[in-house]
């Protein structure tokens, strides 16, 4: 899938390079808290040819403002230029655009439909899935309910880690998974714990929001990389470009994979390992 | 995460959290959803869902249950764990599932290991090891209160608490269920076979740190069962209070877990179990001489005859035989005519079992390739029984165990496996296991287990001296014993002694299995051969005692279990075994079907209704075929927080043949009633 995805985006770019070469490079203004990430992510951006981006300190000057995370991208908003959101919650963007801004983001998480994708291929015993969702989480109630799947979802609406536990302890046995999205509010490394070690008690695996919550014992999960956004962002760049247009928000579209061996082995997971994971997922429909 | 903290598929088989694909043996995993959709009231009834598991009530109200049944009546052949604690009991080597102290809505899952798991777990996880697991209470939310009631006077009640505090979570529960047993009449008279039992069980969980975890368990049952007269007894004298049996239980535990780092991990567990039964019954003794009731009935208890059948080696028949010319006998029967008045006694049977035991485990990653589980347990049984042994006596065991996990190649784990032990009674033994798990494809293994187990025997089997005293003797004999009886307390005259040289019973076994997952099905099939020697078969009761190591048992056959979900509301489960089973002593092949299985069909029809059906064969035991059908609907809804469920339940019988026994008739439908609330 992943494979996949990254061919997808080769032809677009390859599609589009002949038109590019001849454009004058896009101003573009980078806004984001200070930390590793956003120097990654600059460095990112500036190493890349496709597009020609000229990246220019004073907002004024810009043609398209990037903002990375939901504070940059409320503070953005107040420039009221052409504004992309990277690795954004939903709700900010929804929000931002009810006010009419002239904003799009790609969105802090996956799709729910590669997350079951790979929930799928590990467990062909799976059937019922719960899914926890709060009122700032990655994915909305109505896109549970408008999944078409195999799998059988049932919504855990919560909406406090105080409420977080008493939910699992009611429903987590009726399940044989429980999927999270990324919610920064509800699923912190704090609630982690509880989680996990809840649902190791019960024998129900965890597909979490990160690759945090892998690395803290879910058993895997597919997440958006620094990579992915950057790659993400640069096919929103191309589209803004060619068309002077800010692309329908979404998620990425070639997110990663995090798998925990250990945990998917004692899981009796029928892919324990991260390659062959990732190779079946690239043959995965 | 520390060890203790990781995630378990299965821990029984080899005491290592693994996936059930690397274990060293056949595992059925009963989950607490299963167990509701089997619609059962006892716990016994679940193991039904285990293929090539017998699970009855042979003797009116008390189950057995036994992996590759042989013996009806003994159940002694395999472990049973609730909690990590051993109920098997010492002292008449049995597993007392009445008086378990748990309820069956404690249980969070049960875990059966199918085959021999001596290496892990010691003597007498003979053919199998059933781990019962109770709920944690940090995984409950709600206090439960549920009634039901049915047919054959069914009421049953149940309430339990649970809480959190601080640093950890407590729960509570207490429940009683009562029953008629078997049809009635049978043969024109009352079946004593009704019983009542009430359990108490308690846990308390706290997280002292990240690192150290202490939990408590305590708990109880008290029960009262009406129970069949015996045969013998029914020879030589009319009954005039049946046998009613007593029980008590009582445990606590104390279990320490301490993570010293990821990748190692201590547990020490602590833990005593008090048991006592008292089996009372009052009989008028016939005269031997007459056949019928009256003063002469007293010699089976007079002094006289206990010598006479002390002389002739234990040989009831060659005893009367020679009493006939006996004169001292004859004076003694003489004397018993002055009472005019028949001769009548109570007598119990009773037995008290204790057992502390200690227990080091220790578990240890090391790199990505090992995992070690090793440890050492102290054992101290205890059993007083004036009727059994006429005393009391102990038996010290000393255990050390290991258990290691080699993933040899990345798709073959190499499983290793060992326990030494050395007790009072059959000094030390060894007992080693092999397995070698091949992942031959992603969700597709295969497995080869050797594995060699022993039972040894009980310490009635190896210092049996019954004595079945007369208690509230009727008058005139309850006042002048001595001079009417010839001595003082009167015992029946007669006695059984084991002569403390039985060896343990041995099991051999092997097996090749497959385990499978695929789109929404789970299969695991088995193929193996188990070799039973130097059984103990006969009976050996106070009335029939032929203590001897002369049984063998030969089983050979195929099980297999598969899980379905053909759709998110269906669930379907299909087990079943063949088994050609060969013995040499009668009373091993009564439990011995050829043929068993059962089907398990669960549909959530809506949110708040659910039907569950569920169908189970044995063909045969003891020449009678057990085929039942049991149908459950749900409906479940809430009313504020609180959530209710209704419930009800028909058990019908398929054919008309008696379970087991000829006296235990089912044909007439069980049903009930339930009402949950959860607040």
């Amino acid at each position: 899938m992943k494979r996949q995805g990254r061919l997808i985006l080769f032809f677009w770019l390859a599609w589009l390079a002949p038109s590019l070469f001849a454009q004058t490079p896009l101003p573009v203004h980078v806004l984001a808290e200070d930390g590793p990430f956003l120097d990654s992510f600059i460095q990112a951006l500036d190493d890349t040819a496709m597009p020609p981006i000229t990246r220019v300190s004073d907002p004024q000057h810009a043609e398209l403002l990037i903002a990375i995370g939901d504070q940059a991208f409320r503070r953005a908003q107040k420039l009221d230029k052409p504004l992309l959101g990277v690795y954004v919650s939903r709700s900010a963007v929804t929000l931002a655009q009810r006010k009419r801004c002239q904003c799009q983001g790609i969105w802090a998480g996956v799709a729910l439909n590669d997350q079951l994708a790979m929930l799928e291929l590990m467990m062909p015993l799976a059937r019922r899935v719960g899914v926890i969702v709060g009122p700032q989480s990655a994915w909305t109630s109505g896109m549970v309910q408008d999944y078409q799947g195999r799998l059988g979802l049932t919504l855990l609406p919560v909406s406090s880690v105080e409420e977080l536990g008493d939910r699992l302890r009611e429903r987590l046995a009726e399940f044989d998974a429980l999927v999270l999205p990324v919610d920064g509010q509800l699923f912190g490394l704090g609630a982690a714990k509880l989680v996990l070690l809840t649902s190791y008690r019960l024998r129900r695996p965890v597909f979490g929001p990160d690759r945090a919550y892998v690395h803290a014992g879910s058993v895997a999960s597919l997440y958006a990389s620094g990579a992915d956004l950057v790659a993400e962002t640069l096919v929103h760049l191309q589209f803004f470009h060619s068309s002077k247009r800010l692309r329908r928000s979404g998620f990425v579209h070639t997110p990663t994979v995090a798998v925990n061996e250990h945990v998917a082995s004692s899981f009796d997971m029928v892919f324990q390992d991260i390659d062959s994971l990732r190779d079946a997922l690239e043959v995965s429909p | 995460m520390p060890l203790a903290d990781e995630p378990a598929m299965v821990l029984t088989p080899a005491r290592v959290s693994q996936p059930q694909s690397e274990a060293p043996a056949s595992v059925t995993v009963i989950d607490r959803n299963l167990i509701e959709a089997s619609g059962a009231r006892e716990l016994y009834e679940v193991m039904r869902l285990v293929p090539g598991m017998s699970a009855v009530k042979v003797d009116g109200n008390v189950p057995t249950v036994a992996y590759h049944g042989t013996q009806a009546r003994d159940s002694r052949r395999m472990l049973v764990l609730l909690d990590g604690r051993s109920q098997y009991q010492p002292g008449l080597a049995r597993v007392n599932w009445n008086d378990m102290p748990v309820d069956i809505r404690d249980v969070e899952r049960i875990e059966v290991t199918r085959g021999p798991a001596a290496a892990a777990y010691g003597a007498n996880a003979f053919t199998a090891v059933i781990n019962i697991i109770t709920r944690d209470p940090r995984d409950i939310s709600k206090h439960t209160l549920a009634v039901q009631g049915g047919n054959n006077a069914i009421r049953d009640g149940y309430a339990s608490a649970a809480g959190r505090t601080d640093d950890g979570a407590w729960r509570a529960s207490l429940s009683r269920r009562a029953d008629d047993g078997y049809d009635e009449p049978f043969e024109g008279r009352r079946l004593n076979d009704a019983k009542r039992i009430e359990t108490l069980n308690g846990e308390w969980v706290r997280e002292l740190d990240s690192r150290n975890t202490l939990i408590m368990q305590a708990g109880g049952s008290q029960s009262r069962l009406e129970r069949q007269q015996e045969g013998g007894v029914q020879d030589i004298g009319i009954y005039q209070q049946d046998p009613v049996q007593d029980g008590q239980r009582a445990f606590a535990s104390l279990q320490w877990q301490h993570a010293f780092n990821q990748h190692h991990q201590l547990q020490i567990t602590g833990y005593g179990q008090y048991t006592r039964d008292v089996t009372d019954f009052s009989v008028c003794y016939l005269d031997p001489l007459t056949g019928q009731p009256g003063p002469g009935g007293g010699v089976l208890f007079s002094r006289e005859l206990r010598e006479l059948y002390l002389e002739n080696d234990r040989d009831a028949g060659a005893t009367f035989a020679a009493a006939q010319s006996d004169p001292d006998f004859a004076n003694r029967y003489a004397t018993l005519q002055s009472a005019n008045a028949s001769f009548c006694a109570g007598s119990a049977l009773d037995i008290e079992e204790e057992r502390y035991d200690l227990e080091i485990q220790d578990t240890l990653q090391m790199g990505e390739r090992v995992r070690l589980v090793s440890g050492l347990n102290l054992r101290h049984d205890r059993v007083s029984s004036d009727s059994y042994l006429s005393g009391t006596y102990d038996n010290v065991s000393y255990r050390a165990f290991g258990n290691l996990a080699v993933d040899l190649l990345r798709p073959v784990t190499l499983n290793l496996g060992g326990y030494w032990e050395r007790d009072s009674i059959s000094g030390q033994h060894f007992s080693p296991r092999l397995g070698l798990n091949w992942r031959a494809a992603p969700g597709h293994s295969f497995r080869y287990v050797f594995s060699k187990a022993l039972r040894t025997p009980d310490i009635y089997e190896d210092q049996a001296l019954t004595n079945i005293r007369a208690r509230e003797l009727s008058p005139p004999f309850s006042t002048n014993t001595d001079a009417l009886l010839g001595w003082s307390p009167a015992y029946f005259f007669i006695t059984q002694t084991s002569p403390g040289t039985l060896k343990p019973e041995r099991i051999r076994s092997w097996e090749l299995g497959y385990y499978g997952q695929f789109s929404g099905l789970e299969l695991d099939v088995r193929y193996f051969q188990e070799e039973l020697t130097d059984l103990l078969s006969h009976a050996l009761n106070p009335f029939e005692f032929e203590p001897n190591n002369e049984g063998e048992v030969d089983h050979q056959g195929t099980e297999a279990q598969l899980s379905w979900r053909p759709g998110v509301d269906h669930l379907l489960r299909l087990t079943g075994a063949h088994i050609h089973t060969r013995f040499n002593k009668k009373t091993e092949g009564r439990l011995a079907a050829r043929d068993s299985g059962s089907a398990l069909w669960a549909w959530q029809l809506s949110r708040h209704w659910g039907l569950s059906s569920a169908y189970y064969l044995a063909n045969d035991y003891n020449d009678n075929v057990f085929e039942r059908l049991d149908l459950q609907v749900r409906f479940r809804h809430r009313v504020g927080g609180t959530e209710l469920e209704w419930k009800g339940v028909v058990q019908h019988a398929l054919n008309k043949e008696p379970v087991v026994f000829e006296e235990n008739r089912y044909q007439e439908d069980r049903m009930w009633l339930a009402l949950a609330v959860r607040i």
